[in-house]
């Protein structure tokens, strides 16, 4: 109903006020550059209206407009120019050649530079759109393909899901490789995400530690800088975003519709394979429910799984006011999210609002500037992810395939007793569940969050070459969490199952900045900077478990069985102090410098401090060196920086914990007594040009870095008393380029063609891991064991494999099917790309604008664990070879392997269960190709011209037809590889259990007043 | 006029205010100092080793949770532990879950891992912790305590796997050694020795937390000299002299655990569960059909406590409704539920919301000590009896704590010639033809009464039953239907765990000094371990 209301509103405001069309006269003119030569193919739109021509081949051009307008004369690499029309008819304009030399981009600490300056790798994102598909609500989702070296994957769950961002690789073998996000100057403690993309100004992101050596440890892994909106000065303006759209999934696993339930050819309506009769006749029905009895056609249901699923729908309504004078603005925006996942009950609600209020006082002389950002969200039956019970994907990939969806739905009836049941096909099955049951009686979730973001900052011009800033900002979060279950949800507890979290968490950063810049003479400039920085970080939580419920489905503490409770806390504090300076020669020639030192509680107290340090030079070669006249602008850049990192609180002693029932458990890891603060050494050359009277812009950069001395848990014998122990050791090695290309392709008339072409490409090598240490495994999953290994790659995955011969053939068992290894000690791949890449497309003519992005991802594994599942379930459309008579490995299946002896044929559900299934599945069975490519976002949008607004209340309105993910122009595995299950460092590379990739298409409105 | 006051105004308040902001930016530096920052990073809500050392009260919880572990603890370390590997393979249950391969004789690795883990992970640093706290802080009776904690967690492990690190365990090294069995079980004797002298002064430690015995001295030896009596037992083939020398010993120190009263356990409560009582509740064991053949066969009144009748009745005819599964089923039969057709655990053992008891997890009871005398006796230890009174007397408390049985009841059940039965209802003769009536003058069917009768006295402590029937073969269980280990036929029992991954990639130069020294060069599940000479 709701999406139905805003369609039409969305519809009825496009027809009535398109097309209003007024009495214009002509104007002529000429187009010429500084010299006077003429510039052909230049643009002229009257501001107004937003109509425009092309200058001819002599410059020439001829427009319609009214006295009173303004015409607008731009073209590419020359700084536009606007006019005024009066009663004149004629008007030659001289345009000015523009070196891009004045792109500026906001830095660290906020400090907005220009980009000529900089000695490192920046990349200032396209905005463009973000608030337009918003990414299934995901912020960080709608920068994926956009920025070189930046992976971003998607983590498996629903309307509330996360993603994994890492720039230039993974290095942090303890901690986390995420980057650091930094929203107008100051980090940010929790999930960026809840951030509105409405409130986003611009996006920049500074590619290594390099840039960020000033943010200190956090910043080891890159950093994000957000800048929000403020007021404009002028008058009272309202703009009105709203989104819908919808979301489907794409299904890829590739099911068998020819054999139901059953063990060994013979049907089992209790099995929870599909290994049983081909399908066809009548069979016993499954269900529990003592109403229903006799047989159900036993039949294919080649849809049983996406019958399950519900429309995603996404609407997001976006309001903001924004005024101002000289000295105030202020901007005030509401943003409204709503959800439905393709879970049923899956929901989510997010209510944003944030105000931001400038003003300048005393002569311009002081700044305040306070932001209140209020974040309020509720989200509903969130699926669990992975291999956990109430995870309805794992119910649901793992339907028998004779199951009918209107049997399955049936997910509860009333026993003999008078109390509901589970009509599941396997009753009281460990860790077994009816999907239907799971998302309406199991995973049964409500998350409330507010969230606070506060920030204040004063500026204060001393003098002209001195100011001072002083500034906190907070970022406040309250969280709690219930569960509940319903009775004869199998294992989880007697009657019922009832558990809460509670959880607060605070970052609160206070800093000062006191900058002095100063020209020394025309061609020196100077500027030296010193701040310092105070940060607090603490959570609290609680958390209890009902252990059963006394009376049946009574969700409340007070009916628990055994009462349980939990609590946690942490609590950290760094101080910092940092300077900075700067000098420029000749506006071509520059010198970074930043010093940091820190000051950590987490470390020991006569060793907390830890430094940072960076230097950089930047060179416009094109100021001092005449190039080729098409090269408009050249400049190199070079940095080295020193990033350190500190570890967690309490690590420092080996401490007992408190137990339920009177226990006190000893801590399993040993202390870090001796820490020495982790540093990462980073290097990075680059340039950026910019060609063909400015129509070619490519910035280039080669990278290096060394994550060394890291603290990360060694395992170490068990038996010697400790699990792990801490380490500071490793050096992870990380080089690569990236490449961003931008090209005004072609500007012919009303249309204009921009392309903007990323590529990344990292390697990294595990350089040394500690004494006497060639192979350190960081963790395991049922498939995978992640080993670094002296001399390797990061990201190799080891998993069982087949036994193999000196001819690399596969040595056979008797029974037909591969020898396996005993442990996972076969290298399957790795599941980091070979390269990435985004292409951009921008078309626009007249009113429309087109712009997709194509998203590569060339190379690396991936292993989905959920196939390992299916194929000894007898699900996946491979395992239905061979079901009479048997199947002969190497010919029938795997007919890449050549076995070393004559194979046995062997039945198909043992040689399925020899390979797939949870306690051994043997990966190298399992891992495919991660490449793909596809097509990430699609947006095409139609604003309507200024004359034809001119009597409606609208400044602007602007109609655009979304969509993301709408399909993959090739993907060699059967799974989408960019689906992770978390946001860990083993959590690449590997599918299990995961919601579906979602396409997602729909409409955006966004009205100006 | 006004003009001038306004910029006058103004350039006091640009002073004030660059003051404030001066000033502002130097109290931070100032407040951001770091003294507090000790403070900050100790976590109140856990306890420092010095906090432990200065509580006895602590260190009696420390204590709880060092006991509580040593058995497994929670279920699902239990369920890796013992109920997927020597509840199988003493006989007590087969599985009803298809991908429980172990009931095939595979043992699978990430469990056994888990049970290593469990162990060396979990309890053995736990155990190291109270015993060091006790010593230091002169606390003889605690530390005594914790030795024999310390002798019954490692006597488990060892009968496990055989060589296991043990004298060097928390060196906090890279590499921790091997010991060999031989060895440890040495060591063991001395630590009995160490523990029993320490507590001959009587008195009490962890009163407040001690599971077992409320912290009584006089009780914890009893536990020390029983467990030496076990101990010496299990070495008998292998060293007898020695097993001779600690037998008699533990039977001369005139207090060993003879009275059910006595019984050690470790209680439970409703967090820290006896395992059994969760998973049971997710219906993947049944009875085996060596347990229905013997108990069935013996007309033994223990059956109805142990076990409860199928669901579904009498399914093989012979008018009794307790039904086994023969063990080692193969997965495409158990794609088919064999949970209705075969009996469960007795609701004793079960889920507390079904009427379950949590009981207490048995280290030791009165019944297995008379059992050991019998064998001692059977050996010609001097141990103050015959076989046959120690047999009976066995049989007799067992009957008792287990059914309340009187004492004619008991003594028809031992006098009578009743012999293993068919567990499928006559296709299938019973497992064995012993009868209950004790005949000492067949010193091996002697052997094999006073074992079938200990393995149904120690029910359901797997662990134990599984070590005794890998050292004396008994009780005779059924072929398994089918065996995915090649060195371990159907009609057999593996002889232990081999070694565990974590060690291989932790520990490597140490496990494979164990396999190639202590083990004799082969890691397998048939590698008889050191006592296993019979």
């Amino acid at each position: 109903m709701k999406q139905q209301t805003i369609l039409s509103v969305f519809l009825s405001t496009f027809f009535l006020f398109g097309g209003v069309i007024f009495a214009q006269k002509t104007l002529n003119g000429n187009i010429t550059d500084e010299t006077g030569g003429s510039i052909p193919g230049a643009t002229v739109i009257v501001v107004e209206t937003n109509l425009g021509v092309i200058s001819d081949f002599d410059g020439n051009y001829s427009i319609s407009a009214e006295e009173g307008q303004s015409i607008q004369i731009s073209y590419v690499g020359y700084s536009s120019q606007q006019i005024l029309v009066g009663a004149s008819s004629t008007y030659d304009v001289s345009l000015q050649s523009d070196n891009t030399l004045d792109e500026v981009i906001v830095t660290s600490l906020g400090i907005v530079r220009q980009k000529r300056e900089l000695t490192y790798a920046t990349q200032s994102v396209d905005t463009e759109g973000i608030d337009e598909s918003r990414a299934n609500g995901n912020l960080m989702n709608s920068l994926q393909g956009k920025v070189a070296g930046l992976s971003i994957q998607t983590t498996s769950g629903g309307v509330a899901s996360g993603s994994k961002v890492v720039l230039r690789g993974n290095r942090s073998i303890a901690g986390s490789s995420q980057p650091l996000y930094i929203v107008d100057g100051v980090p940010l403690g929790g999930d960026i995400n809840d951030l509105s993309p409405d409130d986003i100004e611009s996006i920049s992101v500074l590619r290594g530690s390099n840039a960020a050596a000033l943010y200190g440890a956090r910043a080891n892994n890159g950093a994000i800088i957000i800048t929000t909106k403020k007021g404009e000065e002028g008058s009272f303006k309202v703009n009105v975003n709203s989104t819908l759209t919808v979301d489907s999934p794409i299904i890829q696993f590739d099911y068998q519709n020819q054999y139901g339930q059953g063990s060994g050819g013979i049907y089992s309506s209790f099995s929870t394979d599909s290994w049983g009769p081909a399908l066809g006749g009548t069979q016993p029905h499954w269900s529990l429910d003592p109403n229903i009895t006799g047989n159900i056609p036993f039949v294919s249901n080649p849809d049983n799984i996406t019958d399950f699923f519900d429309t995603g729908i996404n609407i997001a309504n976006n309001i903001s006011v924004t005024s101002g004078s000289k000295n105030a603005t202020a901007y005030l925006s509401y943003t409204n999210d709503i959800r439905k996942g393709i879970i049923p009950g899956n929901e989510l609600q997010r209510h944003n609002i944030n105000l931001k209020i400038d003003n300048t006082m005393l002569d311009g002389k002081l700044k305040i500037s306070s932001r209140l950002n209020y974040i309020k969200s509720n989200i509903n039956n969130e699926p669990s992810q992975w291999e956990n019970f109430d995870n309805p994907y794992r119910h649901l990939y793992r339907l028998p395939r004779n199951i009918r969806t209107q049997d399955a739905s049936n997910f509860e009836y009333i026993d003999s007793s008078g109390n509901s049941k589970q009509n599941y096909w396997k009753p009281n099955d460990n860790g077994g569940q009816n999907p239907y049951w799971t998302i309406n009686r199991a995973n049964l979730s409500e998350t409330l969050t507010d969230r606070v973001l506060g920030h204040l900052s004063l500026t204060y011009n001393i003098s002209d070459n001195l100011n001072i800033l002083v500034r906190s900002a907070i970022d406040n979060s309250t969280n709690s969490f219930e569960k509940r279950w319903h009775n004869d949800t199998y294992i989880i507890a007697d009657n019922g199952q009832y558990a809460i979290d509670n959880n607060r968490s605070l970052e609160w950063n206070t800093d000062f900045l006191l900058a002095f810049k100063r020209d020394l003479n025309e061609n020196l400039s100077f500027n030296l900077n010193v701040g310092g920085n105070n940060r607090v970080n603490k959570s609290k939580g609680m958390s209890t478990n009902n252990g059963g419920l006394n009376a049946p489905n009574i969700f409340a503490v007070s009916n628990a069985v055994n009462l349980t409770a939990n609590q946690f806390i942490s609590e950290r504090e760094v101080n910092s102090l940092y300077g900075f300076g700067n000098i420029g020669f000749k506006n071509g020639l520059f010198l970074d410098l930043t010093y940091r030192s820190d000051w950590s509680s987490t470390l020991p107290s006569d060793n907390n401090r830890y430094d940072f340090y960076s230097t950089g030079l930047s060179a416009v070669v094109s100021e001092f060196v005449n190039f080729p006249s098409f090269v408009n602008f050249f400049k190199v850049r070079g940095s080295y920086a020193v990033v350190g990192n500190d570890t967690d609180p309490y690590s420092l002693e080996r401490l007992a914990q408190l137990q339920p029932g009177g226990f006190i458990a000893l801590q399993t890891t040993a202390p870090a007594t001796d820490l020495r603060a982790e540093k990462t050494t980073s290097f990075e050359l680059g340039f950026d040009t910019t060609l063909f009277n400015n129509r070619v812009n490519l910035d280039f950069t080669y990278y290096k870095s060394n994550s060394i001395d890291q603290l990360f848990r060694q395992s170490v014998p068990q038996a010697s008393g400790v699990t792990s122990k801490f380490i500071n050791g490793g050096d992870i090695q990380n080089n690569g380029i990236e490449a961003v290309v931008s090209v005004g392709l072609l500007t012919n008339g009303d249309f204009t063609w921009d392309l903007i072409l990323n590529y990344a490409a990292n390697k990294s090598e595990v350089i040394s891991l500690a004494d006497g240490l060639e192979t350190l495994s960081y963790g395991e999953d049922y498939v995978r064991n992640f080993q670094l290994n002296v001399g390797q790659p990061w990201g190799s995955m080891y998993s069982r494999g087949f036994e193999r011969d000196a001819q690399n053939r596969v040595l056979m068992n008797a029974n037909g099917t591969p020898t396996i290894t005993a442990g996972k000690t076969v290298n399957i791949g790795n599941f980091n790309p070979d390269w990435m890449g985004g292409i951009t497309n921008s078309f626009s003519y007249k009113n429309f604008n087109l712009r997709f992005l194509i998203d590569i991802r060339q190379g690396g594994s991936v292993v989905s664990f959920t196939k390992t599942i299916l194929a000894s379930d007898g699900l996946l459309a491979e395992t239905a070879i061979g079901r009479s008579g048997g199947l002969i490995f190497g010919t029938d299946v795997y007919q890449k392997e050549t076995p070393a002896s004559t194979p046995a044929s062997v039945d198909p559900e043992t040689f399925w269960a020899s390979i797939g299934g949870r306690n051994a599945p043997v990966g190298e069975a399992f891992v495919e190709d991660a490449s793909n490519i596809r097509l990430r976002e699609l947006s095409l949008s139609y604003a309507l011209s200024q004359a034809s607004l001119t009597n409606s209340p609208f400044n602007s309105v602007k109609l655009s037809l979304v969509g993301r993910n709408l399909f993959f122009f090739s993907n060699e595995a059967s799974i989408d590889p960019e689906v992770t299950f978390g946001t860990g460092i083993t959590a690449d590379g590997y599918e299990a259990f995961s919601a579906p990739t979602l396409r997602n298409i729909g409409l955006n409105l966004k009205l100006g007043f | 006029m006004i003009k001038t006051i306004n910029s006058i105004k103004l350039n006091k308040m640009k002073k004030i205010i660059s003051k404030i902001l001066i000033i502002s930016a130097f109290i931070f530096i100032a407040v951001g100092c770091t003294e507090d920052f000790e403070e900050i990073n100790t976590n109140p809500l856990s306890l420092s080793t010095d906090k432990l050392a200065d509580s006895p009260v602590l260190q009696g919880q420390a204590f709880a949770q060092a006991q509580y572990t040593s058995m497994t603890g929670l279920h699902w370390r239990f369920q890796i532990s013992q109920s997927l590997f020597s509840d199988l393979w003493s006989g007590y249950y087969a599985t009803t879950a298809a991908g429980f391969d172990s009931d095939r004789f595979t043992q699978v690795g990430g469990w056994s891992d888990l049970a290593w883990g469990s162990f060396y992970g979990i309890a053995a640093p736990q155990i190291k912790l109270v015993e060091d706290l006790a010593r230091e802080s002169g606390n003889t009776v605690g530390e005594a305590m914790a030795k024999i904690v310390k002798v019954n967690g490692y006597h488990r492990m060892t009968d496990y796997w055989g060589p296991i690190p043990f004298s060097a365990f928390g060196n906090e090294e890279l590499s921790v050694p091997y010991d060999s069995q031989q060895d440890i079980y040495s060591n063991f004797f001395t630590i009995l020795d160490e523990a029993s002298s320490a507590l001959s002064a009587g008195g009490s430690s962890y009163a407040g937390s001690d599971r077992t015995y409320g912290g009584d001295a006089a009780k914890w030896k009893k536990l020390s000299e029983s467990l030496r009596l076990r101990l010496a037992m299990r070495v008998r083939f292998a060293d007898p002299a020695l097993s001779r020398t600690q037998a008699e010993k533990a039977f001369s120190s005139g207090v060993l655990i003879t009275d059910p009263a006595d019984n050690a356990t470790v209680s439970t409560d409703g967090t820290n569960r006896n395992p059994l009582e969760t998973i049971t509740n997710w219906g993947e064991f049944r009875m085996s059909a060596t347990m229905e053949s013997i108990l069935k066969g013996f007309g033994d009144p223990r059956m109805e406590v142990y076990f409860d009748p199928a669901a579904s009745g009498d399914s093989d005819g012979d008018g009794i409704p307790y039904e086994g599964l023969q063990n080692g089923q193969t997965k495409v039969a158990l794609g088919t539920s064999k949970n209705d057709g075969h009996s469960d655990l007795n609701v004793f053992y079960r889920n507390m919301s079904l009427g379950g008891a949590n009981p207490a997890i048995d280290i030791m009871r009165a019944s297995e000590v008379h059992f050991l005398l019998a064998e001692a006796a059977l050996a010609g230890f001097s141990v103050g009896g015959s076989a046959k009174d120690y047999y009976e007397s066995g049989i007799s408390v067992s009957m008792m704590e287990r059914t309340g049985a009187d004492a004619a009841a008991i003594a028809a059940y031992t006098n009578s010639v009743n012999t293993p039965a068919s567990f499928d209802g006559g296709t299938t003769p019973g497992v064995s033809s012993i009868p209950v009536k004790f005949n000492e003058s067949n010193t091996e069917s002697a052997l094999e009464q006073i074992i079938t009768q200990k393995w149904l006295a120690l029910f359901p402590n797997g662990w134990e039953a599984w070590a005794e029937a890998r050292r004396t073969g008994y009780p005779k269980q059924y072929a398994r239907v089918s065996s995915e280990n090649p060195d371990v036929p159907v009609d057999q029992i593996p002889s232990r765990m081999t070694y565990v991954a974590s060690e291989f990639t932790t520990n490597i130069e140490a496990v494979n000094a164990a396999i190639s020294g202590q083990l004799g060069g082969s890691d397998k599940n048939n590698t008889k371990l050191w006592w296993d000479k019979k």
